[in-house]
């Protein structure tokens, strides 16, 4: 029997996990080992892919990978929920071990501290959406977004510790092992083998402690000085389990400091210990996990035969000898490419490794998954107490039964879409731009009136009202309706609907070659297409990322937005809404097309498995939205007086001096009016071939919202706009700006994201999607208007 | 043109200069940052330069 035939509710063991290479290891490292008891939840909306309940957490995968997963029924199990082991934690008392303190426990002879103005650096790893960045603000007093989405923090970030100028703390991305499966796995491994930090700081998820101890066990096996902070140990109390902290410091020779990152309670000690085991370097005082007793010793057998093999190879490519060892045992490529093993020595391995699977009955892989697994299995036995179901996991699977309930989840998303909408362009962010709109105008007035009576002359008033006022002003007062937009994402990424989101949309996305996780990219799309370029970072796939990174800019970001309210007020004043919803679904209806084509021409295969932990659903907390909001509000204002301002300053230069630096009467034999004509002829088949616009469209690659601000500088009146273009050339034209070439700063991502040559491609095809379906467009609306 | 149209040209002229220099030095700042990161602490960048 194979997982994807499961029935809901039913569970059962797992016999044999298929599969090949970097998938089957991530299967692995996620706990789908031999052995394990998993549960399936539910089937998403459109019947795939399953939702399952392992090693008391919530994962994702579709039936086609579950398909290679041997089981067979669990009898011990009652439905839905795993059965309860009979073992139980120690009731004697273990001494603190003392591990990372000063005082007795500390022998001053066997001491080697670093010098005393060594600066201290340390990798905070952990699991993904475990906390590390709410930890990484309270070691730091950062200010980074925390979400409740797995890979929040897709890029690292650094700083000093509070109180501690000697000593930094680098947030890596969150990862589920050392095993090279996604980029991020990779960039932290890299980055602990090259920066050579002093310590780690590995935050583990206390209720959740199982899954997490997997990479707390690959890191102790680097041999460099470790803390472990157990992370959420409030919400464990809190639902009557508990941690006994002495009994698993002994177990695993590394300090262990409860903390609750989000209250920041239990902080302080952990920085004391931090820097104390960096200090002193006191590296794990445990590093073998394999028992001489357990089946047969094959697995200890096995890696220390390899230990010895490749000790020289580790020694000389500088990899940590016990780490190295397992990653060979593992099929590690990039671990053996470095270790540059001679043939004779691979063999040996070959038959080494023979002989484990002939002795252990199981592949190599599998065999040290499961013995870290066993030896985690072990511990939580003697130390944790767990809570049979936190509140919040019941929480969770109530508020499921709706959101991803088979008939309720995609009428729930549709209606939390067009409640964001009509909440952001309407009721609050709209009305609020009026506010604002109204404050501009009232300022603009005022200096105005000031100017005249300093008898300012034409050209500097001209500069300072027409120019900077008018352009800056209409960019700044679209300002609340782009907070409101993110204040909407930020809430459904915190909450932690945007998970469910992509598991409801999976099996959709992958009718065009994506995966559900990239929902996630594209709905952060809708707000800026920067962090929506970094955020399909989180896609283990290259395929996938680039065709996700290819259709971001078809999603409308918020810059956009003046363009089209600025149009919709002067050409369709009635039907205002209607123009927005199509020019949204527009984009969506071209980007699906533009997945076709390229899943069809240039990214042909299938997308990546979709392996995913769901986490409970939280109560955004206020810090947190507000920590967003003023990032991206800051963010903004800092564009519209920076890039926006010199472009407003630029073209109002331009348009009133001509070649000779004289001043112009007529616009028309201005620097901007003969540079913008050369390129004007380009836009003549869709209407809008006046040097005004193309002035405006070529501004608008600075950044979007100059599109308006050009504008208003160029034409000056609404009247003088209107008089060019017809109601189909002002659709056309917006649809050209709603899918031509994106702002230069997200070239700029996706060129650091990926390359050089798929920037370039990326404004290319831009333009070219955008003219043709403006055309298309133009010629359409002539026909029916 | 009168002096204080004069000295309002040189202030918008000043601010101009100053934001321009603002982000030509944020762009100089975020220029050979790795493929893993945006930040321009960036520790992978850091190893880069080594």
């Amino acid at each position: 029997m194979t997982l994807n035939e499961l029935k809901i509710g039913q569970s059962a063991v797992i016999a044999k996990v298929g599969g090949e290479g970097a998938l089957r290891q991530h299967f692995l490292d996620m706990g789908v080992i031999p052995g394990s008891e998993i549960t399936l939840v539910k089937f998403a909306p459109m019947g795939d892919p399953m939702q399952l309940l392992i090693h008391g957490y919530e994962l994702t995968l579709r039936k086609d990978d579950a398909a290679k997963i041997d089981i067979t029924p669990c009898q011990q199990c009652v439905n839905g929920t795993p059965h309860q082991h009979t073992d139980q934690p120690t009731t004697a008392r273990t001494e603190h071990p003392g591990l990372g303190e000063e005082g007795r426990f500390h022998k001053k002879d066997e001491e080697h501290p670093l010098p005393i103005n060594d600066k201290l650096t340390f990798a905070l790893l952990g699991n993904q959406n475990c906390g590390k960045t709410t930890l990484f603000n309270s070691l730091t007093g950062a200010n980074q977004h925390v979400g409740n989405f797995p890979g929040v923090t897709v890029d690292q970030k650094s700083g000093v510790i509070k109180g501690h100028a000697d000593a930094e703390v680098v947030d890596l991305p969150g990862i589920y092992s050392l095993s090279p499966y996604t980029s991020e796995e990779i960039v932290s491994r890299q980055f602990i083998f090259n920066a050579k930090p002093q310590g780690i700081i590995n935050i583990v998820d206390a209720t959740n402690i199982e899954r997490n101890l997997y990479l707390s066990m690959q890191l102790m096996e680097l041999g460099i000085p470790m803390v472990l902070a157990l992370n959420m140990m409030d919400e464990v109390r809190h639902n009557g389990g508990t941690i006994h902290i002495n009994e698993l410091e002994t177990s695993l020779g590394i300090p262990v400091v409860p903390i609750s990152a989000m209250k920041n309670e239990g902080v302080e000690e952990l920085i004391e210990h931090a820097i104390h085991v960096a200090r002193y370097q006191e590296g794990p005082r445990r590093e073998d996990f394999c028992s001489p007793s357990e089946h047969g010793g094959a697995v200890h057998r096995c890696i220390h035969a390899v230990i010895h093999l490749i000790e020289d190879h580790a020694l000389a490519a500088g990899i940590p000898l016990r780490f190295a060892a397992c990653k060979v045992i593992e099929g590690d490529a990039m671990v053996i490419e470095a270790l540059q093993l001679s043939e004779n020595e691979l063999n040996t391995i070959g038959h080494i490794l023979k002989q484990l699977e002939d002795e252990r009955g199981l592949d190599p892989s599998a065999a040290m998954a499961d013995m870290r697994f066993s030896y985690i299995k072990r511990i939580c036995a003697r130390s944790v107490v767990k809570p049979v179901d936190s509140i919040e996991h019941k929480r969770s699977r109530r508020i499921d039964s709706v959101l991803t309930g088979r008939w309720t989840a995609i009428p729930s998303f549709l209606a939390f879409m067009c409640l964001i909408f009509w909440l952001t362009f309407d009721v609050i962010g709209g009305t609020m731009q009026e506010w604002l709109d109204s404050g501009i105008q009232w300022l603009t007035a005022q200096t105005d009136t000031l100017l005249q009576s300093w008898d300012i002359s034409d050209v500097v008033h001209g500069l300072i009202i027409d120019g900077v006022f008018s352009g800056v002003g209409a960019v700044v007062s679209f300002v609340p309706i782009i907070l409101t937009l993110f204040f909407f994402l930020s809430i459904l990424e915190d909450s932690g609907y945007m998970a469910r989101i992509a598991f409801v949309t999976d099996k959709s996305l992958r009718r065009i070659g994506l995966s559900g996780r990239s929902i996630v990219p594209l709905l952060v799309g809708f707000g800026c297409s920067v962090p929506s370029v970094m955020a399909s970072r989180t896609l283990p796939s290259a395929r996938d990322r680039q065709l996700t990174v290819m259709l971001t800019p078809f999603m409308s970001c918020t810059a956009k937005l003046p363009i089209y309210a600025f149009f919709t007020q002067m050409f369709f004043p009635e039907h205002g809404a209607l123009v927005m919803i199509s020019l949204y679904l527009l984009g969506i209806v071209v980007a699906i097309i533009a997945a076709f084509v390229l899943k069809a021409t240039i990214y042909r295969g299938e997308p990546v498995p979709f392996v995913m932990e769901l986490p409970n659903y939280r109560i955004p907390t206020a810090v947190s939205v507000l920590r967003l909001i003023w990032d991206k509000g800051k963010d903004f204002l800092q564009r519209a007086f920076s890039v926006i301002f010199i472009a407003t300053i630029v073209v109002w230069f331009l348009q009133t001096f001509d070649f000779h630096l004289s001043l112009v009467d007529n616009p028309q034999d201005s620097i901007l009016a003969s540079l913008a004509s050369l390129v004007s002829p380009i836009f003549s088949p869709l209407g809008f071939a006046d040097w005004r616009i193309t002035t405006s469209l070529i501004s608008g690659f600075m950044a979007k919202e100059s599109v308006v601000s050009t504008l208003t500088v160029l034409f000056g009146s609404s009247t003088a706009l209107s008089s060019i273009l017809t109601t189909a050339t002002a659709y056309s034209l917006l649809v050209f700006c709603l899918l031509y070439t994106p702002c230069v700063a997200t070239i700029a991502t996706v060129r650091k994201e990926l390359s050089n040559r798929h920037a370039v491609a990326m404004v290319v095809w831009q333009c070219a999607v955008a003219w043709c379906v403006a055309l298309v467009v133009r010629y359409i609306l002539e026909m029916i208007l | 043109m009168n002096l204080q149209s004069w000295i309002l040209l040189l202030v918008v002229l000043a601010l101009v200069v100053w934001v321009a220099a603002g982000l030509f030095r944020r762009h100089r700042q975020g220029r050979g940052g790795c493929n893993c990161c945006s930040t321009t602490t960036c520790p992978i960048k850091q190893l880069k330069k080594h």
